[in-house]
């Protein structure tokens, strides 16, 4: 497939290191110090991250999306309220090119003329709409089309159209077949504002034997070339498993983005789909540390890297939630669990409920509970698994134990709880800086400093 | 690809001029679990939906308290329902009225036997409901839809070729 579904993305309030972006001129200077003194915006913090870019970034979304910017200058502030800010990753389609073996939505794909005879309901344009002013309305200011391979899509200028560029930052997952200078400029021009290429090798060997799409590792090449030719904000996106991070290759491939001059998210090997119950390569707590010393080395990060000056840890509802083509949301692209479908709630009722989950609570620093938590996945992921027909409804496997507030538990059954602690949750810290690197930022000193 | 998949997205996808990526029966071994993966061409959905199906190996699939459970080689199946592209599984009935899904490479076609049984209002991936008209009605009517994404882009169309 074209991606990995995990494709959480660092906020693109952080940016890119390599990343060109327009700088602060001295009047928006002034007009930021002004903002920030008459308390109109927040004085934004980040983690670890040079805050010149940041602004530049800032300012780009502010000039060329205002309604995107005012959304994101309010997610620190939501996010210290407990609320949600979720990048919605949008499987509009399953429809793809590639036979990726570590593929964790192959069992969504139902051919489309089986799907029509099955009355099954799927996503709409005009669904497509509804969902756009709902998330708006919610404050929620990111979409990641994913598939799929979207750029297969007949319908994609159109599905970007109904999404509305205006109102979201708009990134686009892709294997990179499709993609050449052309297409490139064609998808700037329709509202795309960032493309995540896969690339899981540093070398076509072993690129496209995870891909199983001989050729597959020349055309992302060329894809890469393209977007930058073409400044196109661009990432690329990997798979890290246990005896990967060991490898020359893994060096290599760092390297290359390096010289590529390319940020890279860096996408953890789970035990769900086509590695269904597969934990032998799952990463540990020894390759996790081993990877945060690649995080000083190279421009690489993770969906447990901080954002918003706040170390969330799990981001699941938090920061991302999986809508599939069928109106199911789902935690994450791993937790095939449906908290709600979308055709028979509103997106917010969804969204608020889903929030009083145990294991999603906004005020709790969960780890990466489908990746690491073996209770978590025991009781909630190995339900999906084998002749689970996927997404399982939330109802099925939660319990009233699950929620924080037992008045908003949707139609779990009262009488479900098993009454079992749920020690991840109660021994979970509470979300802080603690532990992290804290930058103020400061946008007058950082803009003005070096020229910038 | 096989020149027997007719549906209609593998038909896109030829349209788009990648078949071919990876030749039938071509091999790959993958470097993380050490596994071998073979590109399989399938049968027509359309050809083996409501069909009766005989099972080639033992499915031995993971039951409740880490207990197995057996579906056995040559169990009569009905195939109600099929997933996946990668790795397709056919949703199948045993005689018991239980489901599995089982390998579509596992799962042998006489094609002289036709179910007789009517598809039941199930669910379906979890929570849409799939059957007769009446049991569509389950699932809450949120608003109406004036036209299918396939209308709305005709539509387009015409108006373009109209100038």
């Amino acid at each position: 497939m074209a991606n990995s579904h995990d494709q959480m993305f660092r906020s693109v309030l952080e940016g890119n290191k390599y990343d060109q972006a327009p700088v602060l001129s001295d009047e928006e200077i002034h007009k930021r110090a002004k903002d920030i003194r008459e308390g109109k915006v927040l004085q934004n913090t980040q983690v670890g991250y040079d805050g010149a870019e940041v602004s530049a970034r800032q300012n780009w979304i502010k000039k060329h999306k205002p309604r995107v910017y005012e959304k994101m200058m309010q997610f620190p502030e939501k996010l210290a309220r407990g609320e949600g800010i979720p990048i919605i990753q949008f499987q509009y389609d399953y429809l793809c090119n590639f036979d990726c073996e570590h593929c964790c939505i192959d069992k969504f794909y139902v051919p489309k003329t089986w799907e029509k005879a099955s009355g099954r309901r799927k996503f709409e344009l005009e669904d497509v709409r509804r969902l756009s002013k709902e998330a708006d309305e919610y404050g929620l200011a990111n979409f990641v089309i994913t598939g799929g391979e979207p750029l297969l899509l007949k319908e994609f200028d159109q599905l970007v159209e109904a999404i509305d560029p205006s109102k979201f930052f708009i990134a686009c997952d892709s294997n990179g077949w499709f993609l050449d200078r052309e297409r490139v400029k064609h998808l700037k021009s329709i509202g795309v504002d960032k493309m995540q290429l896969s690339l899981d090798g540093a070398d076509a060997e072993s690129h496209d034997t995870f891909r199983r799409a001989p050729g597959s590792w020349d055309r992302v090449m060329k894809a890469i070339d393209a977007c930058k030719e073409e400044n196109m904000h661009v990432i690329l996106s990997t798979v890290i498993w246990k005896d990967r991070i060991h490898t020359e290759e893994w060096r290599t491939f760092l390297e290359f983005a390096k010289e590529k001059e390319i940020g890279t998210y860096v996408v953890f090997a789970k035990p769900v789909g086509a590695f269904e119950g597969m934990t032998e390569q799952m990463m540990t707590e020894k390759e996790n540390k081993i990877l945060e010393q690649f995080e000083k080395e190279y421009d690489i990060f993770t969906h447990m890297t901080p954002s918003y000056g706040r170390d969330i840890g799990c981001i699941a509802v938090k920061r991302m939630v999986s809508m599939s083509r069928y109106g199911d949301l789902m935690p994450c692209p791993y937790q095939h669990v449906a908290l709600g479908n979308f055709f028979e709630e509103p997106l917010a009722d969804i969204l608020n409920r889903s929030l009083n989950i145990k294991w999603f609570d906004p005020k709790k620093n969960m780890p990466c509970i489908c990746g690491v938590d073996k209770g978590f996945i025991a009781n909630v992921i190995s339900p999906t698994y084998g002749d689970a027909e996927v997404p399982v409804r939330y109802d099925k496997i939660l319990t009233t134990d699950d929620f924080i507030d037992k008045d908003n538990i949707g139609t779990v059954n009262p009488d479900s709880g098993i009454g079992k602690e749920n020690e991840t949750w109660a021994e979970a810290p509470l979300i802080t800086l603690k532990g992290k690197k804290h930058i103020t930022y400061d946008p007058i000193h950082e803009a003005t400093k070096g020229g910038t | 690809m096989s020149s027997n998949i007719n549906d209609i997205d593998e038909e896109i996808v030829r349209a788009q001029n990648i078949d071919g990526i990876v030749e039938e029966n071509a091999e790959f071994v993958s470097n993380v679990t050490g596994i071998g993966w073979r590109k399989n061409s399938h049968k027509s959905w359309k050809k083996v939906i409501n069909q009766i199906g005989t099972v080639v190996e033992d499915e031995i699939h993971q039951g409740k308290n880490h207990t197995t459970v057996t579906l056995k080689a040559g169990s009569e199946v009905i195939i109600d329902d099929i997933r996946g592209r990668i790795n397709p599984q056919y949703r199948v009935r045993d005689i018991n009225g239980k489901i599995w899904f089982v390998s579509a490479d596992n799962i042998e076609f006489s094609f002289d036997k036709k179910s007789e049984l009517e598809i039941e209002a199930i669910y379906r991936g979890g929570v849409r409901v799939d059957g007769t008209d009446e049991e569509k009605d389950v699932i809450p009517k949120r608003y109406e839809m004036p036209l299918t994404t396939d209308e709305e882009i005709k539509q387009i169309e015409e108006r373009d070729n109209n100038g």
